[in-house]
Parts: C-alpha cells; sequence; structure tokens
C-alpha cells in the first residue's frame, strides 16, 4: 500500500466507497467525513430513491423546482459536464436509462428475469433544455424530460469528500466511489499508487499496471461492469445521448487522469460514446489516458506511463 | 264571327311564316351553340397542354432541389465546435507516474 496510508472500505451508492488517509489517526474522522457527504448527495441526486430531491424534480412534468444548494451543484456540474464533453455526456438521458430497464438499483434490476423485459430507447432531451436560476435557486426540465446526475454526481461526491475529508484531518486524503478516485492534501511520498483494471472490484493484487497519482482525480468508466439482462440483449449503462441507447464503443475500459474527479469522470464517459476518435480528443485536451479495447489491447494517450506490450 | 286580324286566306300564310321564323332561330341557335362549344373546347386543349408542361417543369425544379440532398452527411461524432470545446476537462497539475508499491485501491468500471 501506498507509504503510510490506511483505508477502509463500505457499500454506497450502488458502488464500493473507499477512504484512505496518510495518518491512521486520521481515518475515523475521514469516514465519518465521506458518510455524511454520502448520504447527502444521495438524498439529493439519487434516480431510485422515491424521497429524492431529483425524483421531485424529474416529476414536476415542467414546473420550476427549488432545489437544495448540493443539487444545484450537481446541476451545475453536470451541465458544465455537457458542455465540456459537446454533450457526448448529457444528464437528460434519465428517460432512456428508464426505457433501457435501469430503473432500480442495479442489484434490483439484475434480480428480476431481464427476458421478460422489452427495453427501448429514446434520444436524449438535450442538455441546453434545462434550466438552472442560480440567484433563485431552481432548476427547471421540460415536461418529459427525467435527468440522470449518476456519474457526475458520484464523481463530485468524491471530490468534496477527498477536501472535505482533508480540511477536517489535515492529512492527505484519497476518496474512491467506485473507482471513481479523487485525492485532496498532502499525498503519500510516492503518491497515491491506484491499480487500473476493467473492474474496480478488482483485487489489490490482480492483474493490470498500477499508477502513481499525487493530486486531482482519476476515473475509469466501463462497458464491462454494470450490465443486465434483456429481450434484447444484455446492456450496459454508458449511454450514447444521441441514440438514447448503450454506446456501441471498440473500447471496454477508459481510464483518466485529470484536474478534478468530475473532470476525469466526463473525459472517460465521453471517451467512450465518441469512439475510434476518443484517443485524439483525449490528446488534444492533454489529458493522460489509457484505452483497452474490447480484444484486450491498450492505447495510451498522452503522458499516461506506457506499458510493456 | 271571325275576330283574327288576317282574312281568312291569310292566317295560314301568317302561321307559316312563324314556323318558318322559329325553325331559323332553332338552326341558328343550335350553329352558335356548337361553335362555342368548339371554342371553349380549343381553350380547354390549350389549357391543358400547358398544365402538362408546368408539371414537367415542376418535375425538374424537384429534381435539382432534391440532389443537393443525397449529399449531406451524417452527423459528426466529434463535439459540435471540431476542436476543443471552450469549457474542456482540465488536465492535471502532475501526470501520474508508474507505481511499484502496493496500490491502496482499485480504478476500474463500476
Amino acid at each position: 500500500m501506498s507509504a503510510g496510508a490506511t483505508s477502509f472500505s463500505f457499500q454506497a451508492l450502488g458502488t464500493t466507497a473507499t477512504v484512505a488517509v496518510t495518518g491512521p489517526e486520521a481515518l475515523a474522522r475521514a469516514r465519518e467525513v465521506l458518510e455524511r457527504e454520502l448520504d447527502a448527495i444521495d438524498v439529493a441526486c439519487s434516480r431510485f430513491r422515491p424521497d429524492s430531491e431529483l425524483t421531485r424534480l424529474n416529476a414536476a412534468s415542467g414546473d420550476e423546482v427549488a432545489v437544495s444548494g448540493l443539487l444545484l451543484e450537481a446541476v451545475r456540474v453536470a451541465l458544465h459536464a455537457a458542455e465540456a464533453s459537446g454533450g457526448l455526456v448529457d444528464p437528460t438521458v434519465g428517460k432512456t436509462m428508464r426505457l433501457a430497464g435501469y430503473d432500480r438499483p442495479m442489484t434490483v434490476v439484475r434480480a428480476r428475469d431481464g427476458r421478460l423485459f422489452r427495453p427501448s430507447f429514446e434520444p436524449a432531451a438535450g442538455w441546453r433544455k434545462i434550466e438552472l436560476d442560480e440567484a433563485r435557486g431552481t432548476v427547471r426540465a421540460p415536461k418529459g424530460v427525467e435527468l440522470d446526475l449518476g456519474a457526475t454526481a458520484k464523481a463530485l461526491a468524491a471530490d468534496r469528500a477527498a477536501s472535505a475529508a482533508a480540511r477536517a484531518t489535515g492529512a492527505g486524503v484519497l476518496v474512491s466511489l467506485g473507482g471513481d478516485i479523487a485525492v485532496a492534501g498532502e499525498a503519500p511520498p510516492g503518491g497515491w499508487s491506484i491499480r487500473i483494471a476493467d473492474d474496480h472490484a478488482a483485487p489489490l493484487d490482480g492483474p493490470g499496471p498500477a499508477v502513481s497519482v499525487h493530486s486531482g482525480g482519476l476515473a475509469s468508466s466501463g462497458t464491462t461492469v454494470r450490465r443486465w439482462a434483456t429481450a434484447r440483449g444484455e446492456l450496459h449503462h454508458i449511454v450514447d445521448p444521441r441514440t438514447g441507447r448503450p454506446a456501441d464503443s471498440p473500447w471496454r475500459t477508459v481510464t483518466v487522469a485529470a484536474a478534478t474527479c468530475v473532470d476525469a469522470n466526463t473525459a472517460s464517459t465521453a471517451a467512450l460514446v465518441l469512439g475510434e476518435s476518443a484517443p485524439a480528443w483525449l490528446g488534444e485536451r492533454r489529458l493522460p489516458s489509457r484505452l483497452v479495447r474490447l480484444d484486450g489491447s491498450v492505447a495510451c494517450v498522452g503522458a499516461w506511463p506506457a506499458e510493456a506490450a | 264571327m271571325h275576330t283574327s286580324p288576317y282574312p281568312p286566306g291569310d292566317a295560314a300564310l301568317a302561321r307559316d311564316a312563324a314556323a318558318a321564323r322559329l325553325r331559323r332561330l332553332t338552326v341558328g341557335a343550335f350553329a352558335g351553340a356548337s361553335a362555342l362549344a368548339v371554342v371553349f373546347a380549343g381553350v380547354a386543349s390549350a389549357t391543358t397542354h400547358h398544365a402538362r408542361k408546368a408539371v414537367t417543369v415542376a418535375k425538374t425544379a424537384v429534381t435539382v432541389t432534391t440532389l443537393p440532398a443525397v449529399n449531406v452527411s451524417a452527423p459528426s461524432a466529434t463535439p459540435p465546435g471540431g476542436a476543443v470545446a471552450t469549457a474542456a476537462p482540465a488536465a492535471p497539475a502532475q501526470t501520474p507516474t508508474p507505481s511499484y508499491s502496493q496500490p491502496v485501491v482499485t480504478s476500474g468500471g463500476s
């Protein structure tokens, strides 16, 4: 493990949450900060909780809704990600996600007989249709438009929790939510060591390269883990907003390092949707990246450490 | 008692003359109607001929305006704006380096 670091993992937001700190005395406090952040983001941004703010917003039928500061920030971040990715990462894919069968937590979706479910798809309504009023603290989505903040909200939670825990403890902190990682404070000597794999739940001593990160964020998006069965075959959750269908990508996993976890997640998701031109797109933005093709071959972009063939 | 303005012999002549006028009027009316029918048929024929020309022109116009549409390219997968968007994901302050120590966490799909 990274020199002197200690960590704790638990299940949250339908995935694995891990907090690591540079000094063992900071772990309990850092864990507390992370748990509080995850509770808050779940209440604000969950698409599956009937009592969440996002559920209320999606049911507002075009009415303007007053929202908490956290949901306002999450929507702002999602819209920024949409703009930064040229619309490749679009929060208005909520409806097609639901129509495709991803309308419950993934454990519930996988537990039902998918062969009996006939999915349908609908192109995203378009992120520019979402109205966000910062001054009044309101959001309006046109009638029939449903938001899914899944990817960016998780990354936002990692960024927020890492910063808050570092401030609260004075230690260096790493927060990982399903493999979307944010670090804050002073990193351990040599940096935070992170294994790269197709599945964030892969063992730490499993195959795959390891890289060292000192600041910012690192995120992986993939099509091999979050999958479910339907009458039209197996689907995955990385949606192409232009078609509303699971992206037909030549890549199975894309990992990106960026200034924040949100930026890394935005870029890795956009790259999967973009397809063959993803390496050029990432290179133009100087984002160190690692892309794994469906056949397992690897392409490294920019300053990502080269790997032996 | 005889009440006709004509003498009894002239009454038959007057009736014959009236019948002859009626026949001439009928023939004239028939001839006029026939002439008008010919005129209208000509007009109708001419009008139909022009309409065919218009259809031909219209078809030509459709062909001309349709051709460019065939060459419209499919939507590009490249984000709007072509190159780097104005609000692009920001690069890290420090790039990742190879690590040889035990990892603290795994990054991958979830």
